[in-house]
């Protein structure tokens, strides 16, 4: 019934209404052709230099993406709210993307996520690095163990079914992207997304995605001591 | 394994402050308690007898103690009331730093792609 044509434009209209926000630190040696994989998308870039002391501010100014740049480095999760802060107020996007700056993520991915999202089904699209067995072998062992646990942590405390929990790329309406408020700066922000989409009773779907593991990413990447901290952080956030 | 009085306030304390912390907080709330607190380390200095006396009352031996368990309590009330203050001050540190980021970003060129439009 649907005519593909119609469709294939929705799809391209949706593109050239969406943000994608960057989180960046210290990201100077792979975030130059991160951004370059994202100049085939007609979308909008935009990069939060969160604090970095390399060249990562100076890299992205050479690409045609906003530039954003925190004075001092306040963790991912502040990064990201900035992004999306900065999407709604200055870029009228209707969908806005968070997508990693260490060249995890497949820019591919950006439309599938956002094809999800066009017929307006979903609110939130989260790519899952666990739906294709073949991602999920991609996943190094230690790795692999860590984010089972993460998603059984996450269960329990947001009561969202889903099989990904610390995956950087994902996919707001405008509207749902309005209803965050990321408090927690570091990685915890990934937990405090899901109990956004759990409290605000978010249409979501998980979207298949590749990540990429590389010798960068790997060292980059967070340490499984991180866990820690996010259960850390959830017990005392209450403290204000 | 026999429960004397003195457990049972002490955990009665320890759950007081448990409470406090994740119900009841708030900054004036903390002062309070602050307050509170000094009052008594003050009645305790004045009537330096007073705290064997309730010691023995409850069932712990020496007023020494009864004021070093006190004093742990009132080191974890702290610890609270600074952690709060703490996140308090990077809430705001974080919304001066997002608020200068986004009023000096440098927003993306309008590319040949956006004149095509």
């Amino acid at each position: 019934m649907e005519d593909p044509e119609a469709s294939e434009r929705a799809l391209t209209d949706a593109l050239a209404a969406t943000s994608i926000v960057v989180p960046a630190y210290d990201e100077a040696a792979v975030i130059g052709d991160v951004l370059l994989g994202l100049e085939g998308l007609p979308c909008t870039v935009i990069v939060v230099d969160d604090g970095s002391t390399d060249d990562t501010q100076a890299v992205c100014l050479r690409h045609p993406v906003a530039v954003l740049r925190h004075g001092t480095n306040l963790g991912q999760g502040a990064a990201l709210q900035t992004g999306i802060t900065y999407a709604l107020r200055e870029t009228r996007a209707r969908f806005v993307v968070t997508f990693d700056a260490d060249g995890q993520h497949s820019a591919m991915d950006i439309t599938r996520l956002i094809e999800r999202l066009v017929g307006g089904d979903y609110d939130v699209a989260l790519g899952t690095r666990f739906a294709r067995r073949s991602d999920a072998q991609a996943i190094p062992r230690a790795r692999r163990a860590l984010l089972r646990c993460a998603v059984v942590f996450t269960r329990v405390t947001t009561g969202l079914a889903v099989t990904d929990t610390h995956n950087g790329l994902r996919a707001f309406s405008a509207a749902a992207a309005r209803q965050l408020a990321i408090r927690h700066s570091g990685m915890t922000h990934a937990s405090e997304i899901l109990a956004t989409i759990r409290r605000r009773r978010l249409r979501w779907c998980e979207v298949p995605v590749t990540v990429r593991y590389t010798e960068y990413s790997r060292a980059k990447g967070q340490r499984g001591t991180a866990a820690v901290d996010v259960v850390w952080d959830l017990l005392t956030s209450r403290l204000r | 394994m026999s429960v004397t009085l003195a457990q049972v306030l002490l955990a009665g304390l320890i759950l007081l402050v448990v409470v406090y912390i994740f119900a009841l907080r708030s900054v004036s709330w903390d002062r309070v308690v602050m307050l509170v607190i000094a009052a008594l380390g003050a009645v305790l200095v004045a009537w330096p007898g007073l705290s064997s006396d309730v010691a023995r009352l409850v069932g712990i031996g020496r007023g020494a103690d009864l004021i070093l368990y006190l004093f742990i309590l009132f080191c974890l009330f702290r610890f609270v009331s600074i952690a709060a203050g703490t996140r308090r001050l990077e809430d705001r540190l974080t919304q001066i730093v997002r608020e200068s980021a986004l009023r000096t970003a440098r927003p993306a060129p309008r590319g040949p792609r956006d004149e095509a439009r």
